[in-house]
């Protein structure tokens, strides 16, 4: 694995954060020295590879199997509108949930290098901020009181709600002196809470609501249409732009975030921003696909191993590794339990669990 | 369908006689004996999964858990003083309206209701100080049963929760209650009532189908197979499953077994497609999935798509009472499908 082979040298040496803080737990304080242009492009590349590698394999492996050829005649068939036969319905299915496999893995990825980043929390991933409760609890408050029932609404509702409950998480955790990671996710945690809370008392008093959340809430990419790919679009797009500009304020705020000031860079506007940003994407994925967990959470270890800690290389890579892992993970999905299916979030957290073990492992090697 | 609970009252020869249709002489005599022969009945002892339940003399006080025991114990001639409340399908009287009409008839009081499912109101049930409990069509555990059993016998299921044969139900319910004869005949009166139905639509006869719920998984099918009442009561009415889905196993421990929509292939011969929704938009889900829409039988309409959760309650279980309250209804759904098959 290139891990400590660049000849650049560390920009800053590491130094504590402020007193109080979590610095010491920064997941990867720049001891390590930085990526190479030209080996991370050689890495971009290699991922771009895999990402394709997933598209194809979502859009041609299934139960029904076809080969690479009829895949091709069956998109033109879609393309053109002509599709009849049953191979052409299969791989029309499959268009939707590769195309929202795309985005959530790319949502959740950014977002959790982020949501790591900001917290300097190497477990923070996107449920730690109460998004993905603050998306259910917004859905569940939208069917219960507003009579919300059309599928394609779920993103107008969710992502208020996902928005609103970071602003009031990050609003808790602001003391006087400014947010600690610390506090962020300890706010996070209870906001969480209470929200499950509400959303379990509705469940009970209001059983046919139940129902409703229960097919969104199940994380799944399979049974979901191109109009929730559509609806969700302009945030994720937004949304990974922002993120992705958010690269040098996380390298500077892996420091401490007094280090990030001495570099001119005012640590508040950046962890705003950047919380903003992984909000977004996060509503973004939960609202088109459901709670789905450890993509946010292993990707970013996965890539830092080979990357290294610089955030504009682990963000941008962690976009085209998330969708394929997400990818991958729906096509086993369809194939373990034939002739059922295993929904897509469950797979990920079979598959997403080992690749953070070994990444932890293999960063405690180096460190 | 959904594991709601239910109510319960007083049956009479009436039913019985609506119902089976075959003669009110029987009917009116396994009634009128009853007294004198439940004497000699007890004491009974019922096995169950879950333990043995003794009931030492004719019951006074009954109350029901779980699907359908209301229904038959009404039929029977006992209207219960509790039930499970019904909260899906229910009536204003948070019952079956099929159970709640039988009870007006008798002019009887309807029974409270008290809370079940998984977190049982015992408390109120002890109130209602019961001296049977019916639970034989139910989802009690070790835990509840061991708790109800103490305070009154009580009947459970055979083998497996929410599983019993539709006419071992109604035979069971007829022992705890000393009224085995009048079960016997409740059960030949539903039988006749089925088969008075097969007989008015030779249509149906032969027709294959597949009885599915979109509403679990996203992307896929819940298929329910022979043994669940559901299947059972269109396979009396002449239908038959259709083989693709008889071959497909049924998961662990349910009469139910899973389809990816990938598989969605496997319905191409299937005549009529039966499937219920919880409301509109669960059906809208369902049926924008390409997949779903391209099965021949959706495509041509010999689909029954019942968003009736009070049809849906009374074809998911088969008793004395359902059973004619939901062919009147059931039966016109099916007709119209079953002219679509080419």
């Amino acid at each position: 694995m290139p891990r400590s082979t660049s000849s650049a040298p560390a920009e800053v040496p590491a130094r504590a954060g402020h007193p109080g803080a979590a610095g010491a737990d920064a997941p990867a304080a720049p001891r390590r020295s930085l990526l190479s242009a030209g080996r991370g492009t050689a890495l971009l590349a290699a991922g771009l590879g895999v990402l394709l590698l997933a598209v194809v394999t979502s859009l041609a492996v299934g139960a029904h199997q076809l080969n690479p050829a009829e895949v091709a005649a069956s998109l033109w068939t879609e393309i053109t509108g002509t599709g009849s036969t049953y191979a052409d319905d299969v791989v029309a299915s499959r268009v939707p949930r590769t195309v929202l496999g795309l985005i959530a893995g790319a949502a959740l990825a950014v977002a959790g290098v982020i949501m790591q980043g900001l917290t300097r929390n190497p477990l923070a991933d996107p449920g730690i901020l109460g998004v993905n409760a603050g998306a259910a609890a917004a859905l569940v408050t939208g069917m219960a009181f507003f009579g919300l029932s059309a599928t394609s609404a779920n993103v107008w509702v969710a992502l208020p709600g996902a928005l609103l409950t970071v602003l009031v998480v990050y609003g808790l955790a602001s003391g006087r002196r400014g947010s600690t990671p610390v506090r962020l996710v300890l706010a996070g945690t209870v906001i969480s809470a209470v929200l499950m809370s509400f959303i379990q008392a509705i469940a009970l008093t209001r059983p046919e609501v139940f129902t409703m959340y229960r097919f969104w809430a199940v994380g799944s990419l399979s049974g979901r249409t191109m109009e929730q790919a559509y609806d969700v679009l302009p945030f994720f797009l937004v949304g990974l732009a922002a993120a992705l500009a958010t690269g040098r304020s996380l390298n500077a705020l892996a420091l401490g975030e007094e280090a990030a000031a001495s570099l001119g860079l005012r640590p508040q506007t950046a962890k705003i921003t950047g919380a903003l940003a992984a909000a977004v994407l996060c509503a973004s994925a939960t609202a088109a696909v459901g709670p789905i967990g450890f993509v946010g959470l292993a990707v970013p270890h996965i890539v830092r191993s080979f990357t290294g800690p610089d955030h504009r290389w682990l963000l941008v890579l962690s976009a085209v590794v998330g969708p394929a892992l997400l990818l991958f993970a729906d096509v086993a999905g369809r194939l373990v339990a034939q002739p059922g299916e295993v929904l897509t979030g469950v797979i990920t957290a079979l598959l997403g669990a080992p690749l953070l073990i070994l990444a932890v492992r293999r960063m405690r090697a180096v460190a | 369908m959904k594991r709601a609970p239910l109510a319960a009252l007083l049956a009479v020869p009436a039913v019985l006689l609506a119902l089976s249709g075959c003669g009110a002489d029987a009917a009116d005599s396994a009634a009128s004996d009853s007294t004198g022969e439940a004497a000699e009945q007890f004491p009974v002892t019922i096995e169950s999964a879950l333990g043995e339940a003794t009931i030492e003399q004719k019951p006074q006080r009954v109350v029901t858990l779980g699907w359908g025991s209301a229904d038959t114990a009404v039929a029977l001639g006992t209207t219960p003083v509790g039930v499970e409340e019904v909260t899906w399908g229910n009536d204003e009287h948070g019952n079956y309206p099929w159970v709640s009409e039988a009870i007006e008839e008798r002019g009887d009081d309807f029974p409270a209701t008290f809370t079940g499912g998984q977190d049982i109101d015992i408390d109120a049930i002890v109130a209602l100080e019961p001296d049977l409990i019916l639970a034989p069509n139910s989802g009690i555990t070790q835990e509840d049963f061991d708790i109800l059993n103490d305070l009154a016998p009580t009947v459970a299921y055979p083998e497996k929760a929410w599983n019993i044969d539709w006419d071992d139900h109604i035979s069971v319910i007829g022992k705890a209650l000393g009224e085995p004869e009048a079960a016997e005949e409740a059960v030949a009166g539903v039988e006749q009532a089925l088969a008075d139905s097969a007989a008015e639509h030779p249509e149906f006869e032969g027709k294959t189908f597949a009885y599915v719920w979109g509403g679990g998984a996203p992307g896929s099918l819940v298929l329910y197979n022979e043994g669940d009442a559901r299947v059972d009561i269109l396979t009396a009415l002449g239908m038959t499953v259709d083989p693709a889905v008889k071959d497909i196993p049924s998961s662990e421990g349910s009469f139910t077994s899973e389809l990816g929509l990938e598989n969605a292939a496997k319905l191409t011969d299937v005549d009529v497609l039966f499937t219920w929704y919880n409301d509109e938009a669960e059906q809208q889900r369902t049926e924008e999935q390409r997949l779903f829409a391209q099965i021949p039988a959706v495509e041509r309409g010999s689909v029954v798509r019942n968003l009736d959760r009070q049809v849906g309650m009374a074809s998911s279980f088969l008793t004395p009472l359902s059973v004619p309250w939901v062919l009147d209804r059931f039966e016109p759904m099916i007709e119209e499908a079953v002219a679509k098959v080419d």
